[in-house]
């Protein structure tokens, strides 16, 4: 634990943290966000092991199952470090605690629709029936989800726009273009809705899924390429815009959202695949010869 | 004028509660989901 320390002021990048009551101790944020991230993403790293070493993983239980009651529980823990423990931001005040929930969900959709297109590419570059209804399975909940937090992405960006910008929404390019992800995605979801055939709803939504997902890195360099009203990105090439009593308390939250998403990628992809299996017509009856 | 922001707490609530409805929400989807599959 670091000594208590006198509160901080500090100016010149764009989020710092305005406030902080004399005389609190600081908890040591990246000591948490590390403890976090050993366990989850160990976790993950045994379940990855047994299940490529073995047929499915040997687990009692779901395995996505303790990652996602983890991620609840740390999104709880996280939304109270955001609104009652981190400081007011210099200019947005008590308003730039949004920030909380509104850019984990930003970068966790990003992060499913990525996957989502390499879902669709290991899809299409597959040769294995059983490995491409794997695949095709992983897309879809890959794209659902992601649609999911694009969403969130979208309305909570527009509860924030409100009291900083005094507009609901506006046509910026990161707005605009993060909008025009969110539809593709979505569109992809239609698709596969109206594909009766098997074979050509997963081809036809894998290659739709791909040129979907080159809306990604335009989104994410989108406040670079053109002058956005929107703020260039947390976490950049050139270092972190956040002040780290602030940073710590994101990455938290990003890494709980992360883990829910995770619980929510895996039971969504098995209900896909038991969907692709129902639909598998009946095997031939066996002559015998 | 202070060019901080003041208040704005019931915007803060409402982002905190929208992530909280699509969580909840969609867990519940998949539950219920996962139930008629079966």
């Amino acid at each position: 634990m670091r000594d208590c320390e006198a509160p901080v002021a500090v100016s010149g990048e764009r989020i710092r943290s305005a406030d902080r009551p004399p005389g609190r101790c600081a908890i040591s944020g990246s000591s948490i966000n590390g403890i976090a991230a050993l366990l989850g993403f160990g976790y993950l790293l045994v379940v990855a092991g047994l299940t490529l070493t073995r047929e499915r993983p040997v687990l009692p239980f779901r395995w996505e199952l303790p990652l996602g009651i983890a991620g609840v529980v740390m999104l709880a823990v996280g939304n109270g470090f955001g609104l009652f423990y981190a400081p007011s931001e210099k200019f947005m005040g008590q308003v730039g605690r949004i920030i909380y929930s509104h850019v984990p969900a930003a970068w966790v959709g990003m992060i499913c629709f990525l996957l989502a297109a390499v879902f669709a590419a290991g899809f299409l570059f597959t040769n294995d029936p059983e490995r491409a209804r794997r695949w095709d399975a992983a897309m879809e909940a890959a794209c659902e989800v992601g649609v999911l937090e694009g969403v969130l992405m979208l309305l909570t960006g527009a509860i924030f726009g409100r009291p900083t910008w005094g507009v609901w929404w506006t046509w910026d390019p990161r707005l605009t273009s993060a909008a025009v992800m969110t539809m593709s995605f979505v569109g992809v979801l239609l698709l596969r809705g109206i594909v009766r055939d098997p074979d050509r709803r997963a081809t036809w939504s894998a290659v739709a899924t791909i040129l979907a997902g080159i809306n990604v890195p335009i989104v994410y360099m989108s406040v670079q390429w053109w002058a956005s009203l929107h703020q260039p990105q947390s976490e950049g090439a050139g270092g972190s815009m956040i002040d780290p009593s602030m940073r710590w308390i994101l990455f938290f939250n990003a890494m709980a959202f992360l883990f829910v998403t995770v619980f929510f990628l895996a039971a969504r992809a098995r209900i896909a695949e038991r969907r692709v299996e129902a639909e598998m017509p009946e095997p031939l009856p066996e002559v015998a010869t | 004028m202070t060019g901080v922001i003041e208040g704005g707490w019931e915007y803060v609530y409402a982002s905190y509660l929208t992530s909280w409805v699509f969580v909840v929400g969609y867990a519940a989807s998949l539950w219920l989901r996962s139930r008629e599959e079966r």
